[in-house]
């Protein structure tokens, strides 16, 4: 198990991320000695972690061209896949997952050994923000607040009450962040393991369902962790929250797939299961619904 | 963040566009502009919204007055998923494209009315009335929107349970269903940090 814990915390994505060309200076005012136009920078970023941690550096990669002065390498900046803001409080792979809708199987066989699987991003900055982005105002504090939040949230799920996190010192707390951002599992774990109940005692579970068709959208199912003393299925909550797509008695009948950390997950597993194996750094058991097409069945 | 691994690239290669799915050939050229024009609204309508602060741009197609309680709210904003992710639509079985049909025929139905219970933190003076009514299929920013005209406050800190503040984008529904007292999600509020 704690395998499988090890390739959730260690998978990875590229990205390209290329910048509004109305941002960049006209050519012809480009400093003198650079001999082209950076006009996309690309970069490897764990799955678990936040897409506007990177903007820093991202932004700073971008900034010399740029038509004006960075004031805020966080505020006023956002992501974009083909003219769609991205959300940015949710961790990156399930951001990727339910975007792109992607069905694994079919992925592995279209991506072969001399290619790589590359999400490409837009990079936008504007005094409006679209509506689906929460803006930064107070950099990567603001983005350690949010996420401490979402834990306690979780923790409220499993536990019957925040309790727990919210007598966690300052030094405990800001270690948690420092292990996100520093990428130590092992440090992220011995925190962790004080939050996540024994699995007897687990009331419910911390599972997000996300969606991208019809619209996107966020599905937050209550999820006991037993129902009359057996383990709740995953097929059961999908059964009941989408009927439409995911037939309870026959699996094969289902119209869509789960997919969590960028695996076609069964659905007859237990949720338990699949939370303690590959709930996200947020606490949330992220899942990503993608439809099945004519062409793939 | 020590692993960050990176290249770049100049403007040459910048057409590279080694994900993009093969495009199906039943997505006509008139599909894929009409599609574009909607896109081209929905932006629109966003950037033509006023100053919005902070968390209250995800509630923005709301606009709120209470009357007796009653939390009026415009219509839940919707977002479109990315073309080249829609561009299944166009290749779904028929129990696929009938499961969509009835998913977004859900969608449509009158949500369900909730009770929401507002509870001040310290000096911040208490709503009224202190119990109000949302639909369930509100975001969360709709909240705190609301609190905010209503007490006329630049920034308002909202908690359920008197223990964490949710993403603004999840459903007032699902936060009832999982944090309900008396059938009342209890949100209390400070104009500062109560619970960090």
């Amino acid at each position: 198990m704690s395998e499988i814990r090890d390739l959730t915390w260690f998978g990875s994505l590229n990205l390209t991320i290329s910048i509004d060309p109305e941002l960049l200076l006209a050519s012809s005012n480009v400093p003198q000695g650079s001999s082209a136009k950076l006009t996309s920078v690309s970069i490897r970023v764990p799955r678990e972690s936040y897409l506007v941690l990177y903007l820093p550096y991202i932004v700073g990669r971008f900034e010399p061209q740029l038509r004006n002065n960075v004031v805020d390498y966080y505020n006023g900046w956002w992501f974009e896949m083909e003219g769609v803001p991205i959300s940015w409080n949710y961790p990156i792979g399930a951001l990727f997952d339910s975007l792109t809708g992607l069905n694994p199987a079919i992925r592995s066989t279209q991506f072969c050994d001399n290619s790589l699987n590359v999400w490409n991003l837009t990079l936008r900055h504007g005094t409006h923000l679209p509506s689906s982005v929460i803006p930064l105002r107070a950099g990567s504090e603001q983005i350690r607040e949010m996420w401490m939040h979402q834990w306690k949230q979780a923790c409220f799920v499993m536990n019957g009450s925040s309790k727990l996190i919210m007598s966690f010192s300052k030094s405990d707390t800001l270690a948690f962040w420092d292990a996100i951002v520093r990428r130590d599992l092992g440090k992220f774990n011995l925190i962790r393991q004080r939050i996540v109940p024994e699995a007897s005692s687990m009331k419910s579970l911390p599972l997000r369902l996300h969606l991208s068709l019809p619209d996107i959208r966020l599905v937050e199912p209550v999820c006991n962790t037993y129902d009359n003393g057996k383990e709740t299925l995953l097929s059961d909550v999908l059964g009941q929250e989408f009927p439409e797509w995911f037939n309870i008695s026959s699996v094969s009948a289902s119209l869509a797939k789960a997919v969590a950390q960028g695996i076609d997950i069964p659905v007859e597993a237990p949720v338990l299961a699949l939370y303690l194996q590959l709930a996200s750094f947020d606490g949330f058991l992220h899942v990503s619904l993608c439809l099945e097409g004519q062409r793939e069945s | 963040m020590s692993q960050l691994l990176e290249s770049e690239s100049d403007a040459g290669s910048m057409s590279t566009n080694i994900d993009s799915p093969p495009t199906g050939s039943r997505n006509t050229m008139q599909d894929e502009l009409e599609q574009y024009a909607k896109k081209l609204d929905f932006l629109d309508l966003d950037g033509g919204s006023e100053h919005q602060s902070e968390l209250e741009a995800l509630g923005s197609s709301a606009s709120i007055e209470a009357s007796n309680g009653d939390i009026k709210t415009g219509n839940v904003p919707s977002h479109k998923a990315p073309m080249t992710t829609s561009a299944i639509l166009t290749h779904l079985t028929p129990a696929g494209n009938a499961a969509i049909e009835k998913v977004k025929e859900k969608e449509l139905k009158k949500p369900t009315k909730l009770h929401i219970k507002f509870l001040a933190i310290g000096s911040v003076p208490q709503v009224s009335p202190q119990v109000a009514q949302i639909s369930s299929s509100q975001p969360f920013s709709v909240l705190i929107t609301f609190l905010k005209r209503k007490l006329r406050l630049r920034t308002v800190y909202c908690y359920v349970n008197n223990s964490f503040s949710p993403a603004p984008q999840q459903s007032v529904g699902d936060l009832w269903e999982h944090f309900k007292v008396n059938n009342e999600l209890i949100i209390n509020y400070c104009n500062g940090v109560a619970f960090g």
